[in-house]
């Protein structure tokens, strides 16, 4: 079997024989020193003139050559930092021509190599190099230098990479763009093997205003420069960006409705007189209730709001089930949303389900009146269908091909109840996002292809096991992985109730005023914010919030809540699942081999209730286990070569969690930190301290069922090159390493390691 | 080998206090205003058993399969305050019979749980109420007693 290194040695051997004339090959690379080559003699002159618009690198020669007008190709030794600043496109060498005392760039590219530049020469006379700026130096000239830390010794690589730019310049110290405040001049080389790189790129401000130079790999003798794009760059992103708030209201005049169809439809087995009711927001002509739909032809998305089971009945300062009084309108907790949602385009329902509450279970029950309702949009949106209830006001005005579901509690999993019944009925109803707020997971119901958001309030009273992790654990199975992406949202301080305003009573734990709670209007601006920015992605295009859920963005009117991400992207490499059967914790998911050095306990656990590593998972998931207590303890996943060209991903992804302990290992309310790593094919090595990307929080602290919840933490595969800027081959990725060496001690739970966009 | 023994030490002491914790939200939380005391158990629970004798059969679905009941129990749990409708249902056990079908009386203070496999109720099972799996709101009540149940016909 061949490897890449072995095959590239192959190549350079060949090229250093078959391409290089013998005398180029042995020159040597300091250009103080005078050379007697056979063919031709060269020494280096003091500059002459300076040449308009072209960028004089300082590198002047003077070349005789042995026989005029026999063409010979010479290799000049450079070592010039101001080459690491250019476009190496634009590099060219200039004849000065000794009448005109002007330059004539030479027809020839230069050709650059570990050794020097090489060009093709006719005629003796004095040459110079120069870049040929294409737009102005402030734009063009970017910083480039490929000193990657933790390089492999310069034994490993000269017979690889002589050849190859990246260990050609390595020499070269980096050049800023003017004005830079980060780059004040050759920065330290940073200590092999140690240290943080992208900290010190955090201290140039975060800026990386350079192109990535990549080592080409695959081209033979050709091997030389890729270079991307000058513009737009990628840009290693250490803090998210502050972003507007996705729900502040739109422009639309936010007009309401409501209907109410008294024992309007049987649903079996056993809820014979069921109400369709709901309360209606919709974008109007003017604000206010029964106002006229917006004028013009748009076709507004359609989202559906169900609440949870609840007392039905009013009496006293109680909702109760049964007796007399007026009934509780658990429908109308959630205009707060609804309001918002239609000033920005939407039709928002709030469904009425008081007839299914108080009785065991009913979440199909629950779907079923979910479509119920849909069925009937369908028909005050469609022309040839009389319309009693609304007179033809939402006419041709309903997107039925954008439709969003939202539930909370029951009515979370009800949501994916209608979904899949929708699917499996073949009602043809377009539902393309759900939402589920503290949804309960009766059913065990599978998602595959829509997205998904849920949101778990960590200190939930109520579904205090919360179970909709179970359903996000669940959703894109093993089987069929890339078809939805997935966001979760678990909020510290959040109860289950206050995201319905009726719901007033305060169900949490620790009870609300305890220092890390949340208010109700705290827990609302949640609900509002991540709803609409749901909804306005999926169904409205609107990605500019799509921060918010992978953790790149973060909008003010969030504080105080403390909220832990988890975010799978349907295009997505799976590295390791840690599903296997039988549990094999040295195999990944891709097939490469899995080591953990000196890490106690190392294996694969259950992270559901009951079978877990310990009591304080609640998910539906295995993972890894790694506990540590000394520094250099590390975990590493091989990556198998047919599997090593991740380029087409953007982050470094997985999820981690502080396994509770009460404090036997993590400390309590400590956050934990460790180092993570890429190492690609040539050995080159760039660890990220994650705890500057984002946060390992301690579990969320309640009286009880204090839980380990996994969270996602991505890392920018640019950010693995971010200080010399050529850094990881992401087109050769062998290894993947998490290092624990920031804290002393540490155990913690880590699940789905993938490459992703 | 010592770093190794005191990662296990570690874990063992963690396992111990792990296993020490009450991850069943046992511990009772502070009163705070409007705080609903959902994770504890049903305040002044009482329960009374009635053996009905349907005049009319019921039909039931038990495992896949009609089958016609004359005769249920009911369990009768009553408190002293209302019992919240939550999201996770109220479930009956009698000793390792499970009871999940049940409805709130108009006093919203009673819920009653149906059985209409009746031979699944074990005379002088221990019985208990709670919701979902919260074992913290587990209500202990009184042993079943076959004899003590009331005989009614509906």
């Amino acid at each position: 079997m061949w490897s890449w290194n072995r095959l590239c040695l192959l190549v350079m051997c060949l090229a250093m024989v078959c391409w290089l004339p013998p005398s180029v090959a042995a020159q040597p690379d300091d250009v103080t020193e005078r050379f007697d080559g056979q063919a031709f003699r060269w020494e280096r002159i003091p500059a002459p003139a300076p040449a308009a618009s072209l960028l004089d690198l300082g590198h002047h020669y003077r070349v005789r050559l042995a026989e005029e007008g026999k063409a010979t190709e010479v290799q000049l030794p450079v070592k010039a930092p101001a080459i690491g600043a250019m476009d190496l496109s634009t590099l060219r060498w200039g004849r000065l021509d000794p009448e005109t005392k002007q330059y004539e760039i030479l027809d020839v590219p230069v050709v650059l190599s570990g050794k020097g530049t090489s060009v093709r020469l006719a005629q003796s006379g004095d040459y110079s190099l120069f870049g040929l700026p294409a737009e102005p130096l402030g734009k063009a000239v970017i910083g480039r230098v490929c000193d990657i830390e933790g390089r492999p010794t310069p034994a490993q690589i000269e017979p690889i990479c002589t050849r190859i730019y990246c260990a050609g310049f390595k020499e070269i110290g980096p050049i800023g763009v003017s004005g830079d405040p980060g780059i004040p001049g050759m920065p330290p080389r940073p200590g092999p093997g140690g240290g943080d790189i992208c900290e010190r790129c955090m201290n140039r401000g975060g800026r990386l205003p350079e192109a990535i130079a990549e080592c080409h790999l695959t081209k033979g003798i050709d091997v030389g420069i890729v270079l991307p794009p000058l513009f737009p760059l990628p840009v290693c992103q250490v803090s998210p960006a502050s972003l507007a708030d996705p729900s502040e209201p739109g422009n639309y005049p936010v007009a309401s409705a409501e209907y109410k169809f008294v024992d309007a439809i049987n649903i079996p087995p056993n809820d014979p007189n069921t109400d369709v009711w709901a309360t209606v927001r919709y974008p109007g002509a003017a604000a206010g209730p029964d106002a006229a739909i917006a004028p013009g032809t748009a076709k507004f998305p359609l989202v559906l709001y169900l609440h949870g089971n609840h007392g039905t009945v009013i009496s006293g300062s109680s909702h109760v089930c049964g007796g007399s009084g007026p009934p509780v309108p658990n429908h109308d907790g959630y205009n707060y949303v609804l309001d918002r949602l239609a000033s920005l385009g939407f039709i928002a329902v709030s469904i009425n389900a008081n007839d299914l509450n108080c009785k065991a279970d009913r979440i199909p029950e629950r779907g079923k009146l979910i479509l119920e309702h849909l069925r009937r949009w369908k028909n005050w949106n469609d022309p040839g269908q009389p319309d009693a209830d609304f007179g033809g006001r939402f006419y041709n005005r309903v997107d039925l091909s954008r439709i969003g579901l939202a539930g909370h509690s029951r009515g979370g999993e009800a949501v994916l109840s209608a979904y899949l019944e929708n699917k499996s009925a073949g009602l043809g109803f377009g539902i393309k996002a759900l939402h589920s707020i503290a949804p309960v997971d009766f059913h065990g119901l599978i998602l595959e292809d829509v997205p998904y958001y849920v949101l778990l309030p960590a200190a939930d009273g109520d579904v205090s096991g919360l179970s909709g992790a179970r359903i996000y654990d669940r959703a894109a199975p093993r089987a069929n992985p890339n078809k939805m992406p997935k966001m979760q949202s678990h909020v510290y301080g959040a109860n289950h109730n206050w995201f319905n305003t009726v719901w007033f009573q305060d169900e949490g734990s620790p009870p609300g005023g305890t220092p890390g709670r949340l208010t109700q209007p705290q827990q609302q601006a949640v609900e509002r914010v991540m709803a609409v920015a749901f909804f306005r992605q999926f169904l409205q295009g609107f990605t500019a919030a799509r921060g918010l859920f992978t953790g790149t963005a973060a909008v003010a009117s969030l504080a105080p809540a403390e909220i832990y991400r988890s975010y799978q992207d349907p295009a997505h490499l799976n590295v390791d699942d840690f599903e296997d059967l039988p549990a094999n914790v040295a195999l990944n998911s891709l097939g490469g081999g899995n080591a953990g050095v000196s890490l106690s306990p190392f294996g694969e656990f259950s992270f559901t209730q009951g079978s877990a590593f310990n009591p304080s998972f609640f998910q539906q998931t295995k993972g890894l286990i790694a506990g540590w207590n000394a520094a250099g303890d590390q975990f590493t996943l091989a990556i198998p070569a047919s599997k090593k060209d991740v380029s087409a991903y953007r982050y470094l992804s997985f999820r981690i969690t502080q396994v509770f302990d009460n404090g036997a290992v993590n400390p309590v309310g400590q956050d934990q930190d460790l180092d993570v790593g890429l190492e690609d094919e040539l050995g080159n090595k760039i660890f990220l301290r994650v705890g500057t990307y984002d946060r390992i929080p301690f579990p969320y602290q309640r009286p009880s069922l204090i839980k380990s919840m996994l969270q996602t933490v991505r890392l920018g595969l640019v950010c693995f090159s971010c200080r010399t800027l050529v850094g990881v081959h992401t087109k050769a990725i062998a290894k993947i390493h998490f290092r624990f060496n920031r804290k002393a001690a540490g155990l913690v739970g880590i699940d789905s390691i993938q490459f992703t966009r | 080998m010592m770093r190794q023994a005191k990662t296990m030490a570690a874990t063992a002491v963690f396992c111990l206090l792990a296993s020490a914790v009450a991850y069943g939200e046992s511990s009772p939380e502070a009163p705070g205003e409007a705080q609903v005391k959902l994770n504890q158990p049903i305040p002044g629970a009482k329960l009374t058993v009635e053996r009905v004798s349907l005049t009319t059969p019921m039909e039931v679905l038990e495992a896949g399969r009609k089958r016609q009941v004359k005769e249920v129990l009911e369990f009768r749990v009553t408190s002293s305050q209302p019992i919240e409708a939550r999201a996770l249902d109220p479930v009956l056990y009698v000793g390792k019979t499970k009871v999940t079908d049940y409805r709130y009386e108009d006093d919203g203070r009673t819920v009653v749980f149906s059985l209409t496999d009746t031979k699944k109720a074990q005379d002088g099972a221990p019985t208990y109420v709670q919701f979902g799996d919260q074992v913290s709101t587990r209500t202990p009540l009184q042993k079943f007693s076959r004899k003590q149940a009331k005989e009614m016909t509906r």
